[in-house]
């Protein structure tokens, strides 16, 4: 049965702490733990003169929810223990140094919030839950399999990378070796596309029974995954999503093929970093860059004269910096190897300088011979040169331009000729659905703190799900005789009220990207697309069936722009403006779309307002979040919907028929260094053991 | 000491010694069992036997062996032994010294995971072969030897002869992944040195190529600054953080860890080359595992990094 007190995730079916054994674990020295921290470790050291601010502190959170102080007071702890660190840090350094001590009004703050019983008792026990789950896994198989899986895609790729670069810039020309390389890049890309595949099934668990522990693990190695989106977000403001990487093997490929990637995608679709980031795999250097105009010419892209007091010289343009490794005339070379050149907005282009394109189309890289020889004032051929100099191998180049369509009248499709020698690869948005949620797992990432922590209840985040029993002929039989009877399915439409903000949120920007799309295409539309019609008040209203298909002319939305909405939530309450001190995340999220609305162009207005609608995204915030607990690790992963719920069972039939659990079954944790729980003892009987230490029992060392 | 998961004990003095694995429920309600694996010298698979010891006969009899634990399971020793004999016999493994497991468990404590213990045998890597033990084995067909241009240095006596051998003895090596050279920017992924790198940045101490990266810090800066203040920090003897040598680097990378030559940046050595040049490697544009050249232990260059090694020998 499970434990009524610590069951905060019946919204999205599942639990993972609530097995017999685990619940026995959760004895009282854990909480303790906690309190004795809190009070000897922390509070101690509060000033008993500081009781100045404690008033003001006390009206800060006076408005908060329990689960709002708690997650607060878990902010604060972590504050404090990363300051206590640099302090000891500091001290280590330098004895004599005398570093400013933990700052007292961050103690008062956690004083005052512990200080609430009902945040102690929370914090208690969101503190032992998540430190069982995280014991649990760090022990499990799957949990291991995951970090070396990670490990070893490292290794390869870099591997893999190192190679593919070589060959790319014709590092090794003698035949024996070559080939070798070849061989080898063969096979590491192969072991690549074999331990991607099994990292997929981890995370989806594959062929593995979807019973609570492994669902468990699926669920913190989700939130692992988030944790890597939020660091990659942070420190490139850019984050590699399956459908990015999917983008960025097809620039490979296409350059590796000997034909020039152009990235054609919309507004906000990020191009110019897919770009950048396949030259530097290939060439180890940054691209050089030209945006291309109708009045582009020969002077922006090969050379141009320049005059200074010691006289007249030619600075060369980003083609012939790229293609040749030289800057200007006067110089001798900069780089060695061949970059790429990255012509932005390709489609602008006029006809002469189309021309010139097809022209260097032709060049041929040189050899090092080659190289030596025109260095030694001989001739080498023609096509192997540019503005006079050789052609480096690794030169090339990658278009990014906005899709031909009526919204583009002055992009145009180059000639066939050089049609032939470019390879187009559509750039969209990301996508968005309930099998591949990228949008939404993208804004679960950038709605972390600085703590990797999500200080939101679940409720405005979730998506929903409701129970489906099975039917006999589809119960499943697992290995230890239970009985899988039914599961959680979510719930099908998207604009469900039911569902989190959050998760309404990602489709709704999926929709609105969709409608931009469709408002600059050429093509016919998909039967799926959403619809709007126009009532007797001239009032929009989107809807499945019907009416018109939904277009947008000029508005779309971006990534970037919806992660800096999600980041600003967290700073929400430093600022004086009265608008931006909301509760709840619905509510900043429906402050920054009137925003959005706003400042629309006219021309889509009142849509982008209806497309909300559809999506209710100006309803209030869902009533019960006073019952919310904080989320930990597994809980904030088991939000994505990749990851599999785990299955009803039944624990045991009886006379009167199935009994079911309450739960789903949590099955016995895997042993650190036993492939299962269930060991084999000498007499050939089996035992289910546990695999903790026993730090009470002290035995004397042998001599 | 405390039984912990992967610790090796027996029972009586001539009892067979046993991995503790975990504890069961005994026949009685309320009563437990610990159970351990009588066959540890085996590899760890499915099938291994195991035996069970009441906690009573246990207090009384019981007898830990070694300073086997969570930080350095059994397990992880005997995986060590295969790995060496399965290629040279006549390698001997001792157990590791107390103070080894000691600094994983505390390392692990404090969320730093990039740390493996290894055993390196006492032995001599020359151009042509190898020695252990008295035996004498050709290199494995798939090793990548250390480039000629270092075995020409040895001979030139520019690099001393010792830096053919390994001392013999367990390290516990920092297996980062280095990165590609980026302009200088480029970071050793989730790097924990990076804290302690960054205050001895802001003090003037250092000044690494990009905000507390392991790239542009010198041989005399590592020496004077960074491997001092690691050792306080987790409280070690002075002199036990170092860099490996190239050998070692060299036969780490070709034993377990082939990526240490994938990056096309380089990292530096311990061994001196001349009066006051340090040998570098690891660069994949020039051999990668086989890759040495020398730069000068003042040089902050921010194409060399450096990986760590605790010496516990």
């Amino acid at each position: 049965m499970g434990d009524a007190g610590t069951n905060n995730v019946e919204y999205y079916g599942h639990s993972g702490h609530d097995s017999a054994r685990m619940r026995s674990l959760e004895s009282p020295i854990h909480g303790d733990a906690l309190r004795h921290y809190i009070d000897t470790r922390v509070l101690s050291f509060r000033s008993p003169e500081a009781t100045d601010g404690i008033e003001s502190i006390e009206a800060t959170y006076r408005e908060l929810s329990t689960r709002e102080k708690t997650d607060t007071l878990y902010g604060k702890l972590l504050a404090y223990r990363s300051g206590l660190q640099s302090i000891q840090q500091e001290t280590a350094e330098n004895p004599q140094a005398n570093p400013d001590p933990i700052d007292p009004y961050l103690i008062e703050e956690i004083g005052v919030l512990w200080s609430d019983p009902a945040v102690q008792e929370m914090a208690i026990k969101t503190y032992n839950t998540a430190r069982l789950e995280s014991k649990a896994y760090r022990l499990s198989e799957l949990g291991k399999n995951w970090q070396s899986v990670n490990a070893n895609i490292d290794a390869t790729k870099a591997r893999f990378e190192a190679g593919t670069r070589a060959l790319f810039l014709h590092e090794i020309t003698r035949a024996d070796p070559l080939s070798a390389l070849e061989g080898k890049t063969a096979g590491w890309a192969k072991k690549l596309i074999a331990l991607k595949a099994k990292r997929k099934a981890i995370t989806t668990l594959g062929e593995m029974p979807h019973i609570a522990e492994n669902t468990d693990i699926a669920a913190q190695v989700m939130y692992e995954q988030l944790t890597s989106y939020h660091a990659q977000l942070t420190k490139e403001g850019f984050v590699w999503l399956p459908s990015r990487e999917g983008i960025h093997v097809q620039t490979i490929e296409a350059l590796q093929n000997g034909r020039w990637p152009v990235l054609i995608g919309e507004a906000g679709t990020g191009k110019s970093e897919q770009a950048d980031a396949a030259a530097v795999a290939l060439t180890g250097e940054q691209p050089t860059h030209v945006i291309c105009g109708p009045k582009t010419n020969e002077r922006h892209l090969i050379a141009d004269k320049a005059i200074d007091e010691a006289g007249s010289y030619e600075e060369y343009g980003p083609i012939t910096q790229a293609a040749t490794g030289y800057v200007d005339s006067r110089n001798g070379q900069y780089y060695k190897r061949g970059r790429i050149v990255r012509l932005d907005e390709l489609g602008r282009l006029g006809s002469e300088s189309y021309s010139i394109l097809k022209d260097i189309r032709q060049k041929k890289p040189s050899t090092p011979d080659e190289q030596y020889s025109w260095e030694n004032g001989k001739p080498i051929p023609v096509n192997k040169l540019l503005n006079d100099k050789p052609v480096l191998a690794g030169f090339a180049a990658i278009g990014t331009t906005n899709p031909v369509g009526p919204r583009y009248p002055d992009r145009t499709e180059p000639d066939p000729a050089l049609s032939r020698e470019l390879a187009p690869i559509i750039v969209d948005y990301p996508p968005m659905s309930h099998n591949n949620p990228e949008i939404y797992e993208f804004m679960l990432a950038a709605l972390m703190d600085r703590n990797n922590h999500i200080p939101v209840s679940h409720m405005e985040l979730s998506p929903a799900y409701t129970q489906e029993m099975f039917p006999e002929d589809r119960q499943v039989i697992f290995p230890d005789g239970t009985l899988g009877i039914g599961q959680d399915v979510i719930i099908d439409d998207p604009a469900d009220i039911r569902h989190g903000t959050l998760y309404r949120l990602s489709f709704a920007i999926r929709s609105l990207q969709d409608a931009f799309n469709y408002g600059n295409s050429q093509e016919a539309l998909p039967p799926d697309v959403l619809r709007y019609s126009i009532d007797t008040d001239g009032k929009i209203q989107v809807q499945n069936t019907g009416g018109d298909p939904l277009t947008l002319e000029k508005t779309t939305i971006t990534l970037g722009e919806i992660a800096s909405w999600l980041r600003g939530f967290h700073e929400r309450t430093l600022k004086d403006d009265v608008d931006f001190q909301t509760n709840t995340l619905t509510e900043w999220i429906q402050l920054k779309l009137e925003t959005y609305v706003r400042q629309t162009d006219p021309v889509d207005r009142d849509k982008v307002r209806a497309l909300f609608d559809y999506y209710s995204l100006f309803s209030p915030p869902p009533s019960q979040l006073e019952e919310s607990l904080p989320l930990t690790h597994k809980q904030i992963g088991y939000l994505s919907p990749r990851v599999p719920r785990p299955l009803y069972v039944a624990e045991q039939t009886s006379p009167t028929g199935i009994q079911y659990s309450e739960k789903p079954a949590h099955a016995e944790r895997v042993p650190q260094l036993n492939k299962d729980v269930r060991v084999m003892l000498e007499d050939g009987t089996t035992l289910v053991v546990t695999p903790e230490s026993l730090n009470d029992l002290n035995l004397p060392e042998e001599s | 000491m405390p039984l912990e998961t992967g610790s090796l004990f027996r029972v009586g003095p001539t009892g067979d010694p046993m991995e503790y694995v975990g504890y069961a429920a005994g026949e009685n309600p309320g009563e437990v069992v610990v159970v351990g694996r009588i066959n540890p010298d085996q590899p760890v698979s499915e099938g291994a036997l195991h035996r069970i010891v009441s906690p009573q006969i246990l207090a009384q009899e019981g007898r830990k062996i070694g300073p086997f634990g969570e930080a350095f399971p059994y397990a992880s020793y005997i995986a060590h032994q295969h790995l060496w004999q399965d290629q040279f016999p006549a390698v001997e493994v001792p157990y590791p010294s107390q103070a080894l497991v000691d600094f994983l468990r505390q390392t692990k404590e404090g969320g730093i995971t990039m740390f493996e213990p290894y055993f390196l045998p006492s032995a001599t890597f020359t151009q042509e072969h190898i020695r252990m033990n008295g035996q004498t084995y050709s290199y494995p067909e798939e090793w990548q030897k250390p480039e000629d241009w270092f075995y020409k240095q040895i001979q030139e006596k520019k690099v001393d002869k010792r830096a053919l051998t390994l001392p013999g003895g367990w390290v516990a090596i920092d297996t980062t992944l280095r990165p590609d050279y980026d302009n200088g920017n480029q970071q050793y992924p989730h790097d924990p040195l990076r804290p302690l790198l960054e205050t001895l940045e802001k003090a003037g101490k250092i000044a690494p190529s990009a905000p507390g990266s392991r790239f542009g810090v010198s041989p005399d800066d590592q020496e004077a600054e960074v491997f001092p203040l690691i050792e306080s920090t987790l409280n070690l003897p002075p002199n036990t953080i170092t860099v490996p040598t190239a050998l070692m680097f060299n036969v780490i990378g070709n034993m377990s860890h082939p990526e240490f030559g994938t990056a096309s940046t380089y990292e530096w050595f311990a061994d001196a080359f001349g009066g006051v040049g340090r040998l570098v490697g690891g660069s994949s544009g020039y051999g990668g595992l086989s890759s040495v050249y020398r730069s000068s232990s003042s040089i902050r260059d921010d194409y060399i990094g450096f990986r760590l090694l605790g010496r516990f020998f």
